[in-house]
Protein backbone atom coordinates (compact mmCIF):
# COMPACT_ATOMS: atom_id res chain seq x y z
CA UNK A 1 0.00 0.00 0.00
CA UNK A 2 1.13 3.78 -1.09
CA UNK A 3 0.51 4.47 3.23
CA UNK A 4 3.37 1.77 3.86
CA UNK A 5 6.22 4.12 2.25
CA UNK A 6 5.82 6.84 4.61
CA UNK A 7 7.94 7.46 7.48
CA UNK A 8 6.26 6.54 10.80
CA UNK A 9 5.17 9.87 12.59
CA UNK A 10 3.78 8.09 16.11
CA UNK A 11 5.51 5.00 17.88
CA UNK A 12 4.72 3.57 20.75
CA UNK A 13 7.16 0.98 22.47
CA UNK A 14 6.26 -1.51 24.41
CA UNK A 15 3.88 0.82 26.64
CA UNK A 16 2.03 -0.24 29.72
CA UNK A 17 0.02 1.75 32.31
CA UNK A 18 -1.75 0.53 35.35
CA UNK A 19 -4.37 1.52 37.41
CA UNK A 20 -3.96 -0.19 40.95
CA UNK A 21 -3.39 -3.73 40.17
CA UNK A 22 -5.04 -3.26 36.88
CA UNK A 23 -3.42 -2.97 33.44
CA UNK A 24 -5.58 -0.59 31.68
CA UNK A 25 -2.66 -0.89 28.81
CA UNK A 26 -0.08 -3.65 28.43
CA UNK A 27 3.63 -3.86 26.81
CA UNK A 28 1.26 -1.64 23.77
CA UNK A 29 3.24 -1.30 20.45
CA UNK A 30 1.92 0.44 17.11
CA UNK A 31 3.28 2.68 14.43
CA UNK A 32 1.45 5.25 12.98
CA UNK A 33 2.67 6.32 9.41
CA UNK A 34 2.64 10.09 8.51
CA UNK A 35 -0.31 11.54 6.58
CA UNK A 36 -2.07 8.26 7.21
CA UNK A 37 -5.34 7.70 8.69
CA UNK A 38 -5.42 5.14 11.35
CA UNK A 39 -8.22 3.22 12.89
CA UNK A 40 -7.49 2.02 17.12
CA UNK A 41 -10.41 -0.55 17.56
CA UNK A 42 -11.06 -2.53 20.50
CA UNK A 43 -13.65 -3.44 22.64
CA UNK A 44 -14.71 -1.46 25.78
CA UNK A 45 -11.92 -1.54 28.27
CA UNK A 46 -9.55 -2.25 25.96
CA UNK A 47 -7.31 0.62 26.43
CA UNK A 48 -7.58 2.98 23.94
CA UNK A 49 -8.46 6.24 25.48
CA UNK A 50 -5.93 5.47 27.57
CA UNK A 51 -3.53 5.16 25.00
CA UNK A 52 -4.70 8.38 23.93
CA UNK A 53 -4.39 10.03 27.43
CA UNK A 54 -0.75 8.82 27.28
CA UNK A 55 0.10 10.22 24.19
CA UNK A 56 -1.72 13.67 24.79
CA UNK A 57 0.48 13.46 28.10
CA UNK A 58 -2.76 13.42 30.32
CA UNK A 59 -1.40 10.64 32.45
CA UNK A 60 2.13 8.91 32.18
CA UNK A 61 2.92 5.67 31.37
CA UNK A 62 4.49 3.46 33.43
CA UNK A 63 6.63 1.64 31.21
CA UNK A 64 7.84 1.79 27.47
CA UNK A 65 8.44 4.52 25.31
CA UNK A 66 6.20 6.80 23.22
CA UNK A 67 7.91 8.88 20.01
CA UNK A 68 7.01 11.52 17.69
CA UNK A 69 8.64 12.44 14.75
CA UNK A 70 11.53 10.53 16.54
CA UNK A 71 11.07 12.64 19.70
CA UNK A 72 10.24 11.09 23.23
CA UNK A 73 6.85 12.08 24.58
CA UNK A 74 7.11 10.47 27.60
CA UNK A 75 6.44 12.98 30.76
CA UNK A 76 5.91 16.03 28.42
CA UNK A 77 3.00 18.12 29.74
CA UNK A 78 -0.34 17.85 27.82
CA UNK A 79 0.72 22.06 26.71
CA UNK A 80 4.66 20.85 25.58
CA UNK A 81 2.98 18.02 23.39
CA UNK A 82 0.57 19.99 21.32
CA UNK A 83 3.04 22.37 20.68
CA UNK A 84 4.81 19.74 19.27
CA UNK A 85 1.84 19.50 16.69
CA UNK A 86 -0.03 16.56 18.50
CA UNK A 87 -3.87 17.68 18.88
CA UNK A 88 -6.90 15.41 20.14
CA UNK A 89 -10.44 15.46 20.66
CA UNK A 90 -12.63 14.00 24.11
CA UNK A 91 -15.21 11.48 24.09
CA UNK A 92 -16.73 14.23 24.93
CA UNK A 93 -16.87 17.20 23.40
CA UNK A 94 -14.54 19.55 25.21
CA UNK A 95 -15.35 22.80 24.43
CA UNK A 96 -15.68 25.96 25.40
CA UNK A 97 -19.79 26.80 26.42
CA UNK A 98 -20.33 29.70 27.13
CA UNK A 99 -18.16 30.95 23.86
CA UNK A 100 -19.26 31.44 20.78
CA UNK A 101 -18.17 28.67 17.55
CA UNK A 102 -16.21 30.92 16.34
CA UNK A 103 -14.61 32.33 19.53
CA UNK A 104 -13.88 28.65 20.21
CA UNK A 105 -11.85 28.54 17.09
CA UNK A 106 -10.05 31.81 18.33
CA UNK A 107 -8.37 30.55 21.42
CA UNK A 108 -5.60 28.09 20.21
CA UNK A 109 -4.22 31.24 17.95
CA UNK A 110 -0.77 31.61 18.67
CA UNK A 111 -0.24 35.55 19.64
CA UNK A 112 3.09 37.26 19.92
CA UNK A 113 4.28 39.72 22.35
CA UNK A 114 2.66 42.83 23.69
CA UNK A 115 0.16 44.28 21.30
CA UNK A 116 -1.01 40.08 20.38
CA UNK A 117 -2.00 39.96 23.81
CA UNK A 118 -3.80 43.58 24.50
CA UNK A 119 -4.88 44.53 20.90
CA UNK A 120 -8.21 43.36 20.04
CA UNK A 121 -8.23 39.98 18.82
CA UNK A 122 -10.55 40.86 15.86
CA UNK A 123 -9.61 42.09 12.84
CA UNK A 124 -5.36 40.81 12.42
CA UNK A 125 -7.45 38.32 10.21
CA UNK A 126 -7.98 35.91 13.28
CA UNK A 127 -11.76 36.11 12.33
CA UNK A 128 -11.40 35.63 8.81
CA UNK A 129 -9.14 32.58 9.55
CA UNK A 130 -12.12 30.96 12.10
CA UNK A 131 -14.78 31.90 9.41
CA UNK A 132 -12.84 29.78 6.62
CA UNK A 133 -12.75 26.83 8.91
CA UNK A 134 -16.02 26.85 10.06
CA UNK A 135 -16.86 27.57 6.52
CA UNK A 136 -15.16 24.03 5.63
CA UNK A 137 -16.66 22.43 8.41
CA UNK A 138 -20.26 23.13 7.11
CA UNK A 139 -20.75 25.03 10.22
CA UNK A 140 -20.82 28.70 9.18
CA UNK A 141 -24.70 29.25 10.13
CA UNK A 142 -23.71 28.55 13.83
CA UNK A 143 -20.36 30.67 14.40
CA UNK A 144 -22.27 33.22 16.24
CA UNK A 145 -23.97 30.71 18.40
CA UNK A 146 -22.84 30.30 22.25
CA UNK A 147 -21.40 26.17 21.64
CA UNK A 148 -23.23 25.08 24.56
CA UNK A 149 -26.44 25.51 22.78
CA UNK A 150 -25.44 23.79 19.79
CA UNK A 151 -26.02 19.69 19.32
CA UNK A 152 -23.68 17.15 20.08
CA UNK A 153 -22.45 16.77 16.30
CA UNK A 154 -21.96 20.63 15.71
CA UNK A 155 -19.68 20.13 19.66
CA UNK A 156 -17.46 17.76 17.83
CA UNK A 157 -17.16 20.11 14.65
CA UNK A 158 -16.31 22.96 16.54
CA UNK A 159 -13.76 20.92 18.69
CA UNK A 160 -12.00 19.73 15.46
CA UNK A 161 -12.44 23.39 13.99
CA UNK A 162 -10.80 24.34 17.53
CA UNK A 163 -7.78 21.97 16.93
CA UNK A 164 -7.09 22.68 13.22
CA UNK A 165 -6.22 26.19 13.57
CA UNK A 166 -3.40 25.79 14.99
CA UNK A 167 -2.02 23.67 11.95
CA UNK A 168 -1.50 20.25 14.21
CA UNK A 169 1.11 17.44 12.48
CA UNK A 170 -1.11 14.85 14.13
CA UNK A 171 -4.71 14.64 15.51
CA UNK A 172 -6.29 12.15 17.68
CA UNK A 173 -10.12 11.70 17.36
CA UNK A 174 -11.63 9.82 20.24
CA UNK A 175 -15.19 8.74 18.93
CA UNK A 176 -15.75 11.31 16.64
CA UNK A 177 -18.87 9.36 15.43
CA UNK A 178 -20.35 8.70 18.62
CA UNK A 179 -24.16 10.18 19.06
CA UNK A 180 -23.89 12.02 15.93
CA UNK A 181 -26.49 13.24 13.07
CA UNK A 182 -25.72 11.51 9.57
CA UNK A 183 -24.94 14.37 7.73
CA UNK A 184 -22.62 15.64 10.20
CA UNK A 185 -20.84 12.41 10.39
CA UNK A 186 -20.60 12.93 6.27
CA UNK A 187 -19.25 16.64 7.18
CA UNK A 188 -16.60 14.86 9.73
CA UNK A 189 -15.51 12.24 6.96
CA UNK A 190 -15.19 15.19 4.21
CA UNK A 191 -12.92 17.03 6.36
CA UNK A 192 -10.64 14.52 7.05
CA UNK A 193 -10.01 13.28 4.13
CA UNK A 194 -9.27 16.40 2.68
CA UNK A 195 -7.12 17.30 5.65
CA UNK A 196 -5.20 14.07 5.33
CA UNK A 197 -4.91 15.29 1.50
CA UNK A 198 -2.85 18.37 3.37
CA UNK A 199 -0.65 16.64 5.01
CA UNK A 200 -2.35 16.11 8.33
CA UNK A 201 -2.11 12.52 10.29
CA UNK A 202 -5.24 11.10 11.64
CA UNK A 203 -5.57 8.26 14.87
CA UNK A 204 -9.35 7.56 15.44
CA UNK A 205 -10.39 5.66 17.85
CA UNK A 206 -13.86 4.30 16.85
CA UNK A 207 -16.68 2.00 17.43
CA UNK A 208 -18.63 2.78 14.08
CA UNK A 209 -16.82 0.23 12.33
CA UNK A 210 -18.15 1.29 8.91
CA UNK A 211 -16.81 5.00 9.69
CA UNK A 212 -13.33 3.31 10.32
CA UNK A 213 -13.68 0.97 7.43
CA UNK A 214 -14.31 3.43 5.05
CA UNK A 215 -11.58 6.06 5.81
CA UNK A 216 -8.89 4.43 7.45
CA UNK A 217 -5.33 3.07 5.87
CA UNK A 218 -4.25 1.27 8.76
CA UNK A 219 -6.08 -0.34 11.58
CA UNK A 220 -4.93 -1.68 14.64
CA UNK A 221 -6.75 -3.62 17.13
CA UNK A 222 -5.95 -3.55 20.97
CA UNK A 223 -7.51 -5.80 23.10
CA UNK A 224 -7.07 -6.02 27.08
CA UNK A 225 -4.45 -3.29 26.52
CA UNK A 226 -2.21 -5.27 23.79
CA UNK A 227 -2.00 -4.81 20.42
CA UNK A 228 -3.42 -8.29 19.02
CA UNK A 229 -3.92 -7.45 14.92
CA UNK A 230 -3.26 -4.48 12.76
CA UNK A 231 -3.28 -4.32 9.16
CA UNK A 232 -5.85 -3.33 6.06
CA UNK A 233 -8.82 -2.80 6.84
CA UNK A 234 -10.03 -5.52 4.75
CA UNK A 235 -7.70 -8.03 6.09
CA UNK A 236 -8.79 -6.73 10.03
CA UNK A 237 -12.36 -7.87 9.29
CA UNK A 238 -11.54 -11.16 8.47
CA UNK A 239 -8.94 -12.11 11.31
CA UNK A 240 -9.82 -14.61 13.53
CA UNK A 241 -8.31 -13.16 16.11
CA UNK A 242 -10.33 -9.85 15.97
CA UNK A 243 -14.03 -11.53 15.68
CA UNK A 244 -12.72 -13.58 18.58
CA UNK A 245 -11.67 -10.23 20.78
CA UNK A 246 -15.15 -8.77 20.02
CA UNK A 247 -17.21 -11.47 20.19
CA UNK A 248 -15.39 -13.04 23.23
CA UNK A 249 -14.11 -16.31 23.12
CA UNK B 1 -28.86 44.79 21.68
CA UNK B 2 -27.41 47.14 19.25
CA UNK B 3 -23.65 48.33 19.44
CA UNK B 4 -25.16 51.70 18.72
CA UNK B 5 -27.78 51.28 21.60
CA UNK B 6 -25.05 49.53 23.92
CA UNK B 7 -22.47 53.58 23.47
CA UNK B 8 -24.96 55.35 24.18
CA UNK B 9 -26.07 53.56 27.73
CA UNK B 10 -22.71 54.11 28.63
CA UNK B 11 -22.33 57.61 27.65
CA UNK B 12 -26.03 58.26 29.14
CA UNK B 13 -24.50 56.81 32.77
CA UNK B 14 -21.37 58.40 32.11
CA UNK B 15 -22.78 61.74 31.27
CA UNK B 16 -25.31 61.28 34.56
CA UNK B 17 -22.54 60.64 37.16
CA UNK B 18 -20.36 63.64 35.65
CA UNK B 19 -23.28 65.95 36.47
CA UNK B 20 -24.85 64.05 39.86
CA UNK B 21 -22.63 66.11 42.46
CA UNK B 22 -23.77 69.47 40.53
CA UNK B 23 -27.47 68.36 40.88
CA UNK B 24 -27.23 66.40 44.23
CA UNK B 25 -25.22 69.43 46.21
CA UNK B 26 -26.14 67.70 49.86
CA UNK B 27 -23.00 65.93 51.49
CA UNK B 28 -24.73 63.07 52.88
CA UNK B 29 -26.31 62.45 49.11
CA UNK B 30 -22.31 62.67 47.83
CA UNK B 31 -21.28 60.29 50.57
CA UNK B 32 -23.31 57.85 49.74
CA UNK B 33 -22.57 58.77 46.05
CA UNK B 34 -18.82 58.03 46.48
CA UNK B 35 -19.38 54.38 47.97
CA UNK B 36 -21.53 53.67 45.52
CA UNK B 37 -18.91 54.74 42.77
CA UNK B 38 -16.48 52.71 45.03
CA UNK B 39 -18.52 49.42 44.70
CA UNK B 40 -19.14 49.84 40.96
CA UNK B 41 -15.01 50.08 40.53
CA UNK B 42 -14.01 47.50 42.50
CA UNK B 43 -17.04 44.90 41.05
CA UNK B 44 -15.67 46.22 37.77
CA UNK B 45 -12.09 45.00 38.84
CA UNK B 46 -12.83 42.15 40.91
CA UNK B 47 -15.08 40.83 37.48
CA UNK B 48 -11.77 40.83 35.21
CA UNK B 49 -10.28 37.61 37.57
CA UNK B 50 -13.62 36.12 38.80
CA UNK B 51 -16.10 36.99 36.12
CA UNK B 52 -13.42 36.51 33.00
CA UNK B 53 -11.42 33.90 34.44
CA UNK B 54 -14.11 32.29 36.73
CA UNK B 55 -11.58 32.66 39.51
CA UNK B 56 -14.15 33.82 42.96
CA UNK B 57 -11.98 36.01 45.20
CA UNK B 58 -13.73 37.28 48.31
CA UNK B 59 -10.44 39.10 49.01
CA UNK B 60 -9.96 41.92 47.26
CA UNK B 61 -10.13 44.22 49.91
CA UNK B 62 -6.69 43.01 50.72
CA UNK B 63 -5.35 44.75 47.92
CA UNK B 64 -8.23 47.95 48.49
CA UNK B 65 -6.71 47.93 52.30
CA UNK B 66 -3.24 47.74 50.47
CA UNK B 67 -3.64 50.81 48.80
CA UNK B 68 -4.80 52.83 51.20
CA UNK B 69 -2.36 52.44 53.31
CA UNK B 70 0.53 52.61 50.83
CA UNK B 71 -1.54 56.23 49.81
CA UNK B 72 -1.21 57.12 53.57
CA UNK B 73 2.77 56.24 54.25
CA UNK B 74 3.64 57.77 50.90
CA UNK B 75 1.75 60.96 50.92
CA UNK B 76 3.55 61.03 54.65
CA UNK B 77 7.15 60.02 53.72
CA UNK B 78 7.23 62.71 50.53
CA UNK B 79 5.32 65.14 52.93
CA UNK B 80 3.35 65.91 50.35
CA UNK B 81 0.60 68.63 51.36
CA UNK B 82 -3.31 68.26 51.48
CA UNK B 83 -5.14 69.01 48.61
CA UNK B 84 -5.42 67.85 45.15
CA UNK B 85 -1.77 66.94 45.03
CA UNK B 86 -2.23 63.64 46.69
CA UNK B 87 -4.54 62.61 44.00
CA UNK B 88 -1.67 62.51 41.15
CA UNK B 89 0.44 59.94 43.25
CA UNK B 90 -2.62 57.57 42.56
CA UNK B 91 -0.98 55.97 39.52
CA UNK B 92 2.44 55.01 41.84
CA UNK B 93 -0.41 53.28 43.97
CA UNK B 94 -1.43 51.34 41.47
CA UNK B 95 1.58 50.00 40.41
CA UNK B 96 2.89 49.34 43.61
CA UNK B 97 -0.12 47.77 44.24
CA UNK B 98 0.02 45.54 41.12
CA UNK B 99 3.66 44.52 41.87
CA UNK B 100 2.95 43.06 45.41
CA UNK B 101 0.24 41.29 44.05
CA UNK B 102 2.77 39.56 41.80
CA UNK B 103 4.04 37.52 44.60
CA UNK B 104 0.38 36.73 46.34
CA UNK B 105 -1.12 35.51 43.19
CA UNK B 106 1.10 33.38 41.85
CA UNK B 107 0.81 31.57 45.52
CA UNK B 108 -2.96 31.97 45.62
CA UNK B 109 -3.41 30.79 41.84
CA UNK B 110 -1.89 27.29 42.02
CA UNK B 111 -5.29 26.42 43.59
CA UNK B 112 -8.56 26.27 42.62
CA UNK B 113 -12.20 26.86 42.88
CA UNK B 114 -13.56 26.34 46.81
CA UNK B 115 -9.72 26.41 47.77
CA UNK B 116 -9.10 29.54 45.87
CA UNK B 117 -11.84 31.09 47.25
CA UNK B 118 -10.55 30.50 50.81
CA UNK B 119 -6.94 31.44 49.98
CA UNK B 120 -7.96 34.62 49.09
CA UNK B 121 -10.14 35.32 52.11
CA UNK B 122 -7.21 34.46 54.10
CA UNK B 123 -4.68 36.55 52.33
CA UNK B 124 -6.59 39.33 52.86
CA UNK B 125 -6.89 38.32 56.91
CA UNK B 126 -3.16 38.09 56.80
CA UNK B 127 -2.92 41.54 54.92
CA UNK B 128 -5.23 42.97 58.22
CA UNK B 129 -2.82 40.93 60.95
CA UNK B 130 -0.42 42.96 59.17
CA UNK B 131 -1.42 46.23 59.27
CA UNK B 132 -2.31 45.48 62.97
CA UNK B 133 0.82 43.98 64.03
CA UNK B 134 3.63 46.22 61.73
CA UNK B 135 2.79 48.66 64.34
CA UNK B 136 6.39 51.04 63.32
CA UNK B 137 5.14 51.50 59.68
CA UNK B 138 1.24 51.13 60.22
CA UNK B 139 0.83 52.36 63.20
CA UNK B 140 -1.10 49.24 64.12
CA UNK B 141 -4.46 49.25 65.52
CA UNK B 142 -4.50 52.93 66.26
CA UNK B 143 -4.24 53.04 62.56
CA UNK B 144 -2.45 56.25 60.15
CA UNK B 145 -3.85 59.38 59.57
CA UNK B 146 -4.17 61.36 56.33
CA UNK B 147 -3.05 65.25 55.76
CA UNK B 148 -6.43 67.03 56.39
CA UNK B 149 -7.28 69.43 53.04
CA UNK B 150 -8.87 72.78 54.02
CA UNK B 151 -12.42 72.24 51.81
CA UNK B 152 -15.78 73.26 52.93
CA UNK B 153 -17.58 70.78 54.25
CA UNK B 154 -20.44 71.41 51.14
CA UNK B 155 -17.78 71.12 48.76
CA UNK B 156 -15.17 68.23 50.73
CA UNK B 157 -16.69 65.05 48.78
CA UNK B 158 -16.59 66.69 45.61
CA UNK B 159 -12.67 66.08 44.96
CA UNK B 160 -13.03 62.46 46.21
CA UNK B 161 -16.19 61.95 43.83
CA UNK B 162 -14.73 63.24 40.51
CA UNK B 163 -10.87 61.06 41.30
CA UNK B 164 -13.06 57.96 42.15
CA UNK B 165 -15.01 58.89 39.05
CA UNK B 166 -11.91 58.79 37.11
CA UNK B 167 -10.28 55.75 38.41
CA UNK B 168 -13.62 53.91 37.84
CA UNK B 169 -13.96 54.98 34.25
CA UNK B 170 -10.52 53.56 33.85
CA UNK B 171 -11.01 49.99 35.66
CA UNK B 172 -14.09 49.80 32.97
CA UNK B 173 -12.13 50.45 30.51
CA UNK B 174 -9.32 48.68 31.29
CA UNK B 175 -12.03 45.33 31.86
CA UNK B 176 -12.99 45.91 27.61
CA UNK B 177 -9.97 46.18 26.90
CA UNK B 178 -8.89 43.02 28.17
CA UNK B 179 -12.33 41.74 27.36
CA UNK B 180 -11.58 42.12 23.70
CA UNK B 181 -8.08 40.73 24.04
CA UNK B 182 -6.29 38.11 22.99
CA UNK B 183 -5.61 37.51 27.27
CA UNK B 184 -9.39 38.10 27.41
CA UNK B 185 -10.65 35.07 24.97
CA UNK B 186 -7.60 33.03 27.23
CA UNK B 187 -9.48 34.37 30.43
CA UNK B 188 -13.03 33.53 28.95
CA UNK B 189 -11.51 30.09 27.96
CA UNK B 190 -10.29 29.04 31.33
CA UNK B 191 -13.13 30.36 33.15
CA UNK B 192 -15.16 27.59 31.03
CA UNK B 193 -12.45 24.80 30.97
CA UNK B 194 -9.40 25.50 32.43
CA UNK B 195 -7.66 21.92 31.72
CA UNK B 196 -8.77 22.46 27.88
CA UNK B 197 -7.05 25.68 27.54
CA UNK B 198 -4.04 24.29 28.68
CA UNK B 199 -3.78 21.61 26.70
CA UNK B 200 -4.68 23.75 23.13
CA UNK B 201 -1.83 25.98 24.04
CA UNK B 202 -3.17 28.85 26.17
CA UNK B 203 -0.64 30.01 28.62
CA UNK B 204 -2.71 29.67 31.59
CA UNK B 205 -0.57 30.26 34.50
CA UNK B 206 0.50 33.57 33.01
CA UNK B 207 -2.86 34.92 32.07
CA UNK B 208 -4.52 33.88 35.08
CA UNK B 209 -1.49 36.24 37.03
CA UNK B 210 -1.93 38.91 34.71
CA UNK B 211 -6.03 39.28 35.28
CA UNK B 212 -5.14 39.10 39.33
CA UNK B 213 -2.22 41.53 38.94
CA UNK B 214 -4.73 44.16 36.95
CA UNK B 215 -7.45 43.78 39.49
CA UNK B 216 -5.40 44.05 42.58
CA UNK B 217 -4.21 47.37 40.99
CA UNK B 218 -7.29 48.72 40.21
CA UNK B 219 -8.72 47.80 43.95
CA UNK B 220 -5.30 49.56 45.19
CA UNK B 221 -6.20 52.65 43.43
CA UNK B 222 -9.79 52.96 44.69
CA UNK B 223 -8.92 52.07 48.43
CA UNK B 224 -6.22 54.92 48.18
CA UNK B 225 -9.10 57.08 47.59
CA UNK B 226 -11.44 55.70 50.19
CA UNK B 227 -9.11 55.50 52.86
CA UNK B 228 -7.94 59.50 51.88
CA UNK B 229 -11.51 60.79 52.08
CA UNK B 230 -12.07 59.50 55.41
CA UNK B 231 -8.95 61.17 56.59
CA UNK B 232 -8.02 57.74 58.83
CA UNK B 233 -7.10 54.36 58.17
CA UNK B 234 -7.01 51.82 60.53
CA UNK B 235 -7.33 47.66 59.90
CA UNK B 236 -10.83 47.30 60.27
CA UNK B 237 -11.72 50.24 58.08
CA UNK B 238 -9.29 49.37 55.45
CA UNK B 239 -9.48 45.34 55.13
CA UNK B 240 -13.04 44.80 55.43
CA UNK B 241 -14.28 41.43 54.58
CA UNK B 242 -17.65 43.29 53.79
CA UNK B 243 -16.34 45.38 51.08
CA UNK B 244 -14.67 41.72 49.45
CA UNK B 245 -18.21 40.29 49.79
CA UNK B 246 -20.07 43.45 48.20
CA UNK B 247 -17.83 43.84 45.29
CA UNK B 248 -18.42 39.82 44.47
CA UNK B 249 -21.94 40.22 44.98
CA UNK B 250 -22.70 43.45 42.91
CA UNK B 251 -20.98 41.74 40.58
CA UNK B 252 -22.63 38.25 40.80
CA UNK B 253 -26.07 40.33 41.02
CA UNK B 254 -25.73 42.39 38.18
CA UNK B 255 -23.88 39.30 35.91
CA UNK B 256 -20.45 37.84 36.18
CA UNK B 257 -17.97 38.06 32.84
CA UNK B 258 -20.09 40.69 31.20
CA UNK B 259 -18.79 44.74 31.07
CA UNK B 260 -22.01 46.27 32.31
CA UNK B 261 -22.94 43.36 34.86
CA UNK B 262 -20.97 45.15 38.00
CA UNK B 263 -21.37 48.29 37.35
CA UNK B 264 -25.59 47.33 37.25
CA UNK B 265 -24.84 45.42 40.10
CA UNK B 266 -22.95 47.72 42.44
CA UNK B 267 -25.74 51.15 41.53
CA UNK B 268 -28.29 48.72 42.57
CA UNK B 269 -26.59 47.21 46.13
CA UNK B 270 -24.21 49.68 47.03
CA UNK B 271 -27.16 52.44 47.89
CA UNK B 272 -29.72 49.76 49.15
CA UNK B 273 -27.12 48.31 51.42
CA UNK B 274 -26.82 52.25 52.76
CA UNK B 275 -30.05 52.56 53.19
CA UNK B 276 -30.45 49.64 55.37
CA UNK B 277 -27.50 49.88 57.42
CA UNK B 278 -29.96 53.50 58.48
CA UNK B 279 -33.30 52.26 59.08
CA UNK B 280 -32.01 48.91 60.59
CA UNK B 281 -30.75 49.22 63.84
CA UNK B 282 -27.16 47.96 64.84
CA UNK B 283 -25.78 44.71 62.53
CA UNK B 284 -29.15 43.39 61.65
CA UNK B 285 -28.61 44.61 58.20
CA UNK B 286 -25.93 42.08 58.37
CA UNK B 287 -27.86 39.14 58.53
CA UNK B 288 -30.58 40.68 55.45
CA UNK B 289 -27.70 41.06 53.13
CA UNK B 290 -26.46 37.51 53.56
CA UNK B 291 -30.38 36.43 52.64
CA UNK B 292 -30.13 38.85 49.64
CA UNK B 293 -26.91 37.04 48.99
CA UNK B 294 -28.65 33.40 49.02
CA UNK B 295 -31.90 35.15 47.00
CA UNK B 296 -29.68 36.17 43.84
CA UNK B 297 -27.31 32.76 43.97
CA UNK B 298 -30.63 30.83 44.08
CA UNK B 299 -33.11 33.38 41.78
CA UNK B 300 -30.91 34.76 38.90
CA UNK B 301 -27.96 32.54 39.74
CA UNK B 302 -26.16 34.11 36.01
CA UNK B 303 -26.79 37.73 37.28
CA UNK B 304 -29.55 40.21 35.43
CA UNK B 305 -27.65 41.40 32.44
CA UNK B 306 -27.38 37.52 30.85
CA UNK B 307 -30.48 36.54 31.89
CA UNK B 308 -31.85 39.76 30.05
CA UNK B 309 -29.69 39.01 26.99
CA UNK B 310 -31.48 35.07 27.23
CA UNK B 311 -34.93 36.14 27.26
CA UNK B 312 -33.51 38.01 23.97
CA UNK B 313 -31.42 35.39 22.43
CA UNK B 314 -34.49 33.04 22.77
CA UNK B 315 -37.50 35.29 21.23
CA UNK B 316 -35.25 35.86 18.17
CA UNK B 317 -34.96 31.43 18.40
CA UNK B 318 -38.45 31.41 18.38
CA UNK B 319 -38.21 33.54 15.20
CA UNK B 320 -36.45 30.28 13.73
CA UNK B 321 -38.75 28.19 14.71
CA UNK B 322 -41.84 29.78 13.35
CA UNK B 323 -39.66 30.28 10.18
CA UNK B 324 -38.83 26.89 9.80
CA UNK B 325 -42.71 25.47 10.48
CA UNK B 326 -43.58 27.56 7.45
CA UNK B 327 -41.70 25.87 4.91
CA UNK B 328 -41.17 22.45 6.25
CA UNK B 329 -43.32 20.54 8.70
CA UNK B 330 -40.71 20.00 11.82
CA UNK B 331 -41.83 18.98 15.24
CA UNK B 332 -40.44 19.51 18.60
CA UNK B 333 -37.17 21.50 19.27
CA UNK B 334 -35.49 22.61 16.48
CA UNK B 335 -31.56 21.99 16.61
CA UNK B 336 -28.53 23.02 15.00
CA UNK B 337 -28.04 19.34 12.85
CA UNK B 338 -31.87 20.26 11.86
CA UNK B 339 -31.58 23.42 10.76
CA UNK B 340 -28.24 22.93 8.74
CA UNK B 341 -30.50 19.93 7.06
CA UNK B 342 -33.18 22.32 6.02
CA UNK B 343 -30.69 24.88 5.07
CA UNK B 344 -29.26 21.78 2.31
CA UNK B 345 -32.84 21.63 1.16
CA UNK B 346 -33.50 25.40 0.81
CA UNK B 347 -29.97 25.01 -1.48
Amino acid sequence: MMMSVNPMLLELDGVSKHYGGVAAVDLCSFSVAERSITGLIGPNGSGKTTVFNLISGFSKPDAGQIRFDGKVLNGMAPGSIYRKGVSRTFQMARIFPRLTALENLMVPVRRKGLQGLIWGYKGVGEVEAAREMLHKLSASHVADELVGRLSYGQRRLVELGTLMMSHPRMVLLDEPAAGVHHSVLETLSRYILDAQGDGVTFVIVEHNLNFVMDICHHVVVLDRGRTIAEGAPDDIVDDQVVVDAYLGD
Amino acid sequence: MTRRLRIAGWLLVLVASLLFPLVFTNPATLSIALVTLMYVGLASSWNILGGFAGYISLGISAFFGFGGYAFAITLHAFNVQAGYTPFAWLPLIGVLTAVVAIPLGWAALRTRQAVFVTVTIALMLVIQLSAENLVSITGGATGYGFPIPNWSAAFYYKPFYYAMLTVVVVSIAVAYVVRRSGLGLGLLAIRDDEDKAEAIGVPTKSYKLAAFVISAGLAGMIGAIFAYSVLYIYPQNAVDPLISMGAALMAFLGGAGTLAGPVLGALILAPAQTELSYYVNGQLYLILYGALFLAIVRLLPRGIIPSIGDQLRSRSSRHVDLLEHDGHHVEGRVDADDVKVMEGVRE
